[in-house]
């Protein structure tokens, strides 16, 4: 079986501000199942995701899930904050296309 | 509130039996902007309408009106604006209603003085407050919670409007001030503050209801064309916020780590399980936008694939020509270049894949407006005549959509401060926000 992205597990992806620094990204799963296996998988982790949109670690503020709504979160600090001279999203918006695109390994089965 | 809410539900709230009616109008999101030019955010006319709506729908039955960032970013000259519109609409309805006004904009020397006692701490991502950083701000505000709403409703108040305040706060305060836990309360005020976002389909123009109980309380859709299920109401509570489920509040921490959903009909869902963490002192988020300086913007179009495959020697060489000629310190320019990383910058993955044709956005900052416009002005000269080696145009290297070429936007604002100062006692939860209480129209 081959990987899939994570574009095949998710009903949303967001990413808005979380105050005017900090970019909250938010993957929010079609059905618990699609939820589990990306959580699982690992693939949401500072390294992984500082390399996907090009920043250093330090700047990955935090990774959280939270089940109830079948959400896995993080956040990136901005390097210009929203509105300043130099801001290209003054909302946080539309900064989630890389998440596309991020491989989710298969499971091998028993 | 004022993108325009939905009479229908409105209605059908009312006459399922309310309390009490809040409405949210503000936020940080729009970028400072508007807390420094005091600006509003909103259409004047929206404004206008959905206030005339919730005023009339409250007042008719006696229930409080309950309004938080009034005017958008909470300063004296947004809660002026929103006062204005109040006014005018009580005139033109013959309303007639005791109104309060909330304060949120702060005299710099309460934060310079918590500074220098230590009890400030930066939000996430934000570099320390300084001295200078708040002198520099050209406004700041405090973002009130539950207590300034609740006492203006205990001296009589009719209608609140609040400068900036938690959104949370606003719909909390009634509960509160019933008796119910603020826990409680100001979870239930975290899922109606951004309307019906919390549901399906969601959206921020419908309104939403929420009935509390002893230890739970219930989400409701007023308007049949919706649902409230626990995923939704789960989901809207992650939106925008840096933590799932641990959210500053002024009196301490909200917990929603055990928080349990139940759908308990088509339209609603309850919800229990709210912690709360109270601190010892109480902290207020300050926010203040300084100006950094005044704009000017060039916008045009290249579809030259040979200047497209030579743009960042195009950007550095009409970057470098245009600052040879400019005597000012204090001038900066910056380069949007859609169809290539415009949005994403250096977060862009593939800046290689350039299309056939890119937008180009080229921005001047500087410490005057006429100073920006004149630089603004030698880039545009540059950005049309810039010439390379295997140019097959000259003279003609951009396409510009707007005469005139160069185009003013006005000052530019920062979040310098973006706070967290701990209280030197309670009673500032009040004090900090000063009421005004007006007779508006005649009784």
């Amino acid at each position: 079986m081959t990987n899939r992205h994570l574009i095949d597990f998710v009903e949303f992806l967001f990413s808005k501000n979380a105050g005017p620094y900090v970019i909250t990204f938010d993957a929010i799963f079609k059905d618990e199942a699609a939820y589990d296996q990306v959580r699982r998988s690992g693939v949401f982790n500072k390294a992984t995701l500082a390399r996907l949109f090009n920043v250093p670690e330090s700047r990955i503020l935090s990774i959280h899930e939270y089940p109830a709504g079948r959400v896995i979160k993080f956040n990136i600090v901005r390097d210009t904050s929203s509105g300043d001279f130099g801001d290209r999203s003054v909302f946080g918006s539309q900064l989630w296309a890389p998440l596309i695109s991020l491989e989710i390994p298969s499971e091998s089965i028993g | 509130m004022g993108y325009g809410v939905n009479s229908d539900s409105l209605d059908r709230a009312v006459a399922m039996g309310l309390s009490v009616i809040g409405a949210d109008s503000g936020s940080t999101d729009m970028g400072a902007y508007y807390l420094g030019s005091g600006k509003p955010y909103h259409s004047r006319a929206t404004m206008k309408r959905d206030i005339s709506l919730i005023l009339e729908a409250g007042l008719a039955r006696g229930l409080p009106v309950l309004i938080g960032n009034a005017g958008g970013a909470g300063g004296d000259p947004h809660l002026e604006w929103a006062r204005e519109i109040v006014e005018e609409i009580a005139r033109e309805k013959g309303l007639s209603f005791t109104l309060a006004l909330v304060h949120s904009e702060q005299d710099k020397r309460y934060l310079r003085e918590r500074l220098r006692a230590g009890k400030v701490q930066p939000m996430p991502g934000v570099p320390d407050l300084t001295l200078e950083r708040i002198d520099a701000c050209e406004r700041i505000v405090g973002q009130m919670g539950a207590e300034p709403f609740m006492d203006a409703m205990s001296r009589g108040a009719e209608v609140v409007l609040a400068g900036r305040a938690c959104d949370s706060a606003i719909f909390a305060a009634y509960p509160i001030s019933r008796g119910v836990g603020a826990g409680l309360a100001l979870h239930m005020g975290k899922i109606l503050e951004c309307g019906a976002m919390s549901a399906v389909p969601p959206t921020g123009r419908d309104c939403l209801m929420a009935a509390m109980d002893g230890d739970s309380f219930e989400i409701i859709a007023p308007n049949p064309a919706r649902e409230v299920t626990p995923f939704s109401v789960a989901a809207h509570m992650v939106y925008e916020v840096e933590h799932p489920f641990l959210q500053g509040e002024p009196e301490g921490i909200l917990d929603f780590s055990r928080v349990t959903f139940e759908e308990t009909g088509h339209r609603t869902t309850r919800v229990a399980g709210t912690l709360f963490h109270a601190h010892q002192m109480p902290t207020i988020r300050f926010e203040g936008a300084e100006r950094v300086g005044f704009r000017s913007i060039v916008l045009g179009g290249i579809r030259d694939p040979f200047l497209i495959s030579r743009l960042d020697e195009y950007i550095a060489g009409c970057t470098e020509q245009t600052l040879s000629l400019v005597a000012q310190d204090g001038v900066s320019l910056n380069w949007i270049v859609y169809g290539r990383d415009g949005v994403m910058g250096e977060m862009e993955p593939h800046r290689g894949r350039v299309g056939h044709e890119v937008g180009v956005l080229a921005q001047v900052l500087a410490q005057s407006q006429e100073v920006a416009h004149d630089v603004a002005a030698l880039l545009e000269a540059r950005m049309i005549g810039f010439t390379y080696p295997g140019a097959k145009t000259r003279t003609a290297n951009v396409a510009f959509p707007f005469s005139p070429l160069v185009n003013d936007t006005g000052p530019v604002y920062r979040f310098s401060v973006l706070h967290v100062a701990e209280l030197a006692a309670r009673s500032e939860l009040t004090s900090l926000f000063p009421i005004e209480l007006a007779k508006v129209g005649a009784r």
